[in-house]
């Protein structure tokens, strides 16, 4: 069992990552050969649940997977304390607003 | 916050040149800084025939010491890579100086790199000698039997390629997360020993040491840049280590 400590947040933005990369080889290989310039198609591209679902996977993955790197940049750079937790909590702002995009814009284009 | 720019006594300028250019002459460029002169660093210019040196860094450094400038200072001692005594940066890699040879018609050599200077190529250590001994770099073992403490060969050949290393400094300062975060981050050259004590048979304190190390600075500001892997003078392999260790707290 893996206790939330560093240790699991670093084994998390691995997985993270591998599941962005495998999400978004999914999404390019089931655009391919599609009219990508014709607004219908893709909007037909999105109804499909399982194309947004790997959407949701991709940008998901990567909003966490940045969250996390993001942190690890802040930790190397910023020793001033009270600073880094305003810009961690700015960064946290920024990620969920972020996420929530992500969500309302793949239930609109499925509506 | 990280510093971007030098403070203003770390900003280096020319001293002294001693000997002149010629055919078969070799231009070393030395950091000099002296406490005392309350001067900022200088870097003076030995130019020295190529047929009065030995092959090595070191040999030029001690003929410079012995034959044109005695106050010029260093730490050397076994003169074959290992004491670790003698490392510094030698044009642009941390080495040490005692295995690097005399290539080419100049070379620049400074102390290892965001280091407290003490004196010319003497870096203060006393931090790094710290982080060491936060690693209990020691056998813990209950057993109070008298017996020896026997290790088979395949756990002995685990400790290969860790046993060696010197704790010359060079890859810790390497390191551009040492830099940032050395009073934190302990650097490649004690995880590697940490990984050491953790991967031998005889130390029954693993999980402890393991503990110890799970936290974000400590072991987590190794961000696999390699340099410590690259610039290490006895060809080892911090960056495995720590990656090792790192597999090891998921597994704890």
């Amino acid at each position: 069992m893996i206790n939330f400590t560093y240790t699991s947040k670093w084994l998390f933005q691995k997985i993270f990552a591998i599941l962005f990369l495998i999400a978004s080889f999914y999404t390019v290989y089931s655009l391919y050969g599609l009219e990508l310039q014709n607004y219908d198609v893709i909007t037909g591209w999105f109804k499909n649940y399982l194309n947004s679902f790997s959407v949701l996977v991709m940008l998901s993955a990567i909003i966490l997977h940045s969250n996390i790197g993001l942190s690890s940049i802040i930790d190397d750079y910023i020793h001033e304390e009270s600073l880094k937790q305003k810009i961690i909590l700015i960064k946290n702002f920024f990620f969920v607003v972020l996420f929530f995009i992500t969500i309302f814009s793949l239930v609109k284009l499925n509506l | 916050m990280v510093q971007l720019s030098l403070p203003q006594h770390s900003k280096v300028s020319e001293g002294k040149t001693f000997g002149k250019d010629g055919k078969n002459k070799i231009v070393f460029n030395v950091y000099r800084w002296n406490r005392e002169s309350g001067e900022n660093p200088k870097i003076d210019k030995f130019f020295i025939d190529k047929s009065n040196l030995g092959p090595m860094v070191l040999d030029a450094l001690m003929f410079i010491k012995n034959k044109i400038d005695p106050s010029l200072t260093f730490r050397r001692s076994c003169r074959e890579g290992i004491c670790g005594s003698c490392s510094m940066n030698v044009n642009g890699t941390n080495t040490l100086a005692c295995l690097k040879p005399i290539i080419g018609k100049e070379v620049n050599i400074y102390p290892l790199p965001h280091m407290r200077v003490l004196k010319d190529l003497i870096p203060d250590m006393s931090d790094f000698y710290k982080q060491y001994e936060s690693i209990q770099p020691w056998l813990k073992n209950k057993t109070t039997s008298k017996k020896e403490n026997l290790q088979s060969p395949e756990d002995r050949k685990k400790l290969d390629g860790l046993y060696e290393c010197v704790l010359c400094a060079c890859c810790s300062t390497s390191c551009p997360s040492y830099w940032w975060n050395g009073d934190k981050f302990l650097g490649p050259a004690i995880l590697l020993q940490a990984y050491r004590f953790i991967v031998d048979s005889r130390d029954k304190n693993k999980k402890q040491r393991l503990n110890e190390l799970k936290d974000k600075f400590k072991l987590y500001r190794c961000h696999t840049i390699m340099n410590c892997t690259k610039t290490c003078p006895k060809n080892l392999n911090p960056a495995k280590a720590i990656s090792e260790i790192k597999k090891l707290q998921i597994s704890s």
